[in-house]
C-alpha cells in the first residue's frame, strides 16, 4: 500500500500530487461541522489500522478500512486519509514523502468511488453486504492502483499486478468481512451517521 | 456462518507469517573485500528474494538476489562509496550507504573474507608486523560489534505504541484546529 521513495517516475509522482490536492481541496469544501467528529475518529482509525499487521495465512497483512471511510465520508477520504498518510511518513518512514500524493491517490481515491457506488444500494442490499462490499471492493481497486503506479513507472505490469492482487486477496476478505460488521455495527447503534452522509453527499 | 468465518480468521492468524505490506529496510557491512547485508520489513521478518542492486553514484555495479532468509553478499570489491538499494516488489524498496573507510585499508590475505584471515591469526601474527596487527584488531572489533549493529538498526524500524498515540493526537488536535478556524470565521 505504503509505496517508498525513489520507486516512481516523477510525471507519475506529480500527476498523484495534482489529484491529491484536488480531492483534498473538494473533501475539505465539504467538511461540515457536524462531520468533523467523524472525520477525526475515521483519521485515527485509518492511522492506527495500518500500523497494526495482522499475520494472514502465508503473509502478515494490515487494515486500512478504505472502503468505510469511503462508504461514510465520500470525498471527506482525501483529507482524512492525506492526515494520517503525513503522520505515518514522518513518524514511522511507511512510504516517503515525495510520493504522498500517489500514496493518497491510490488508497483515497477507491474509497471515494466505493462510496460513490454503494451508498444508493444502501436500503437495498444487507448492511453486511454492503460493508463487504464496500471493504474489500475498496482494497482490490487500491492494489490496482499501486500495481498501475508501478506500471506507469516502468515495473512490468502483469507479474506486479498479479503479486499484488494475490497479496490483497485474503486482505480483502478481512477487510470486507470486519467492514460488514462495522456497518451493522454502526446501522444499529448510530444509523444517523450513515443516513447524514447519505443526504449530503 | 460467521462462526464459520470468525473461525477461519481465528485459525489464519495462528499460521506462521512473513511480511509484505510494510517498512523494508536493508543494513549492509564490510566483510573484507566483501559487502553483505540483510533486506527485512520493520519488526524483523525478512524480505526472502528480495532484488539487490549494488550502486556507485546511482549507477549500476552488479546485482543479486537475497536468499531465503533475506541475505545477500556482493564479493570482491574495491574499496569505495557504494549505495544499496533493495526492492521486495510492490513498491516496497530501501537504501542504505556505505563508505569507502569502512573497508579495510588493506587485506591480509587477497581477496578473502575476514572470517578466513581470523582464522588463521598465528600466521599472520608470526612476522610480528605491526600494521596486520592492527588490520586484525580492527576486524574482530567490526565482527564484535556487526551483531549490535544490526540490533539497533531493527529496532530503529520498530513502531513503538508512544509514537501511535502521539499520532492519535496529532490528528484530533489538527481536526480540533480546523473546527476552531470554522468557528471563528462562521
Amino acid at each position: 500500500m505504503h509505496i517508498a521513495d525513489g520507486v516512481l517516475g516523477t510525471p507519475v509522482l506529480m500527476a498523484g500530487i495534482a489529484m491529491t490536492l484536488a480531492g483534498t481541496v473538494l473533501g475539505l469544501r465539504k467538511l461540515d461541522d457536524d462531520k468533523i467528529p467523524f472525520a477525526a475518529v475515521l483519521s485515527a482509525c485509518f492511522f492506527v489500522a495500518s500500523l497494526i499487521h495482522v499475520p494472514l495465512g502465508p503473509s502478515s497483512v494490515h487494515l486500512i478500512f478504505n472502503g468505510l471511510i469511503g462508504l461514510i465520508l465520500g470525498w471527506l477520504a482525501f483529507p482524512v486519509m492525506l492526515i494520517a498518510l503525513v503522520l505515518q511518513a514522518i513518524f514511522f518512514g511507511f512510504g516517503g514523502v515525495v510520493v504522498l500524493g500517489v500514496n493518497c491517490l491510490n488508497i483515497a481515491l477507491p474509497a471515494v468511488m466505493v462510496g460513490a457506488l454503494l451508498r444508493p444500494l444502501r436500503h437495498r442490499i444487507p448492511e453486511r453486504i454492503l460493508g463487504f462490499l464496500a471493504g474489500s471492493g475498496a482494497v482490490l481497486l487500491t492494489g490496482i492502483m499501486v500495481s498501475l503506479s508501478l506500471y506507469l513507472s516502468g515495473e512490468a505490469f502483469s507479474s506486479t499486478a498479479r503479486v499484488v492482487f494475490w497479496g490483497n486477496l485474503p486482505l480483502s476478505v478481512l477487510e470486507g468481512v470486519i467492514s460488514g460488521f462495522i456497518i451493522v455495527l454502526i446501522s444499529k447503534v448510530k444509523p444517523e451517521v450513515l443516513n447524514g452522509v447519505q443526504s449530503n453527499a | 456462518m460467521p462462526k464459520f468465518i470468525c473461525l477461519a480468521i481465528l485459525i489464519s492468524l495462528c499460521l506462521t507469517n512473513t511480511a509484505q505490506a510494510h517498512r523494508t529496510k536493508v543494513f549492509a557491512w564490510v566483510d573484507g573485500t566483501n559487502l553483505a547485508g540483510e533486506v527485512y520489513f520493520g519488526g524483523g521478518e525478512r524480505a526472502k528474494g528480495a532484488k539487490v542492486d549494488l550502486l556507485v553514484d546511482k549507477h549500476l555495479v552488479a546485482s543479486t538476489d537475497a536468499n531465503e532468509v533475506g541475505e545477500f553478499i556482493f564479493h570482491n570489491l574495491e574499496a569505495r562509496d557504494y549505495q544499496v538499494s533493495a526492492n521486495a516488489g510492490q513498491g516496497h524498496v530501501a537504501t542504505f550507504a556505505i563508505a569507502g573507510s569502512e573497508f579495510p585499508e588493506f587485506v591480509l590475505s587477497g581477496s578473502e573474507s575476514t572470517e578466513s584471515t581470523l582464522r588463521k591469526p598465528e600466521i599472520e601474527l608470526a612476522d610480528k608486523n605491526s600494521d596486520s596487527c592492527e588490520v586484525l584488531y580492527e576486524a574482530a572489533m567490526k565482527k564484535a560489534i556487526q551483531p549490535l549493529r544490526n540490533q539497533l538498526d531493527q529496532y530503529e524500524a520498530n513502531i513503538r505504541w508512544h509514537d501511535v498515540l502521539g499520532g492519535m493526537g496529532y490528528i484530533f488536535g489538527l481536526f480540533g484546529l480546523w473546527s476552531l478556524m470554522r468557528a471563528r470565521r462562521g
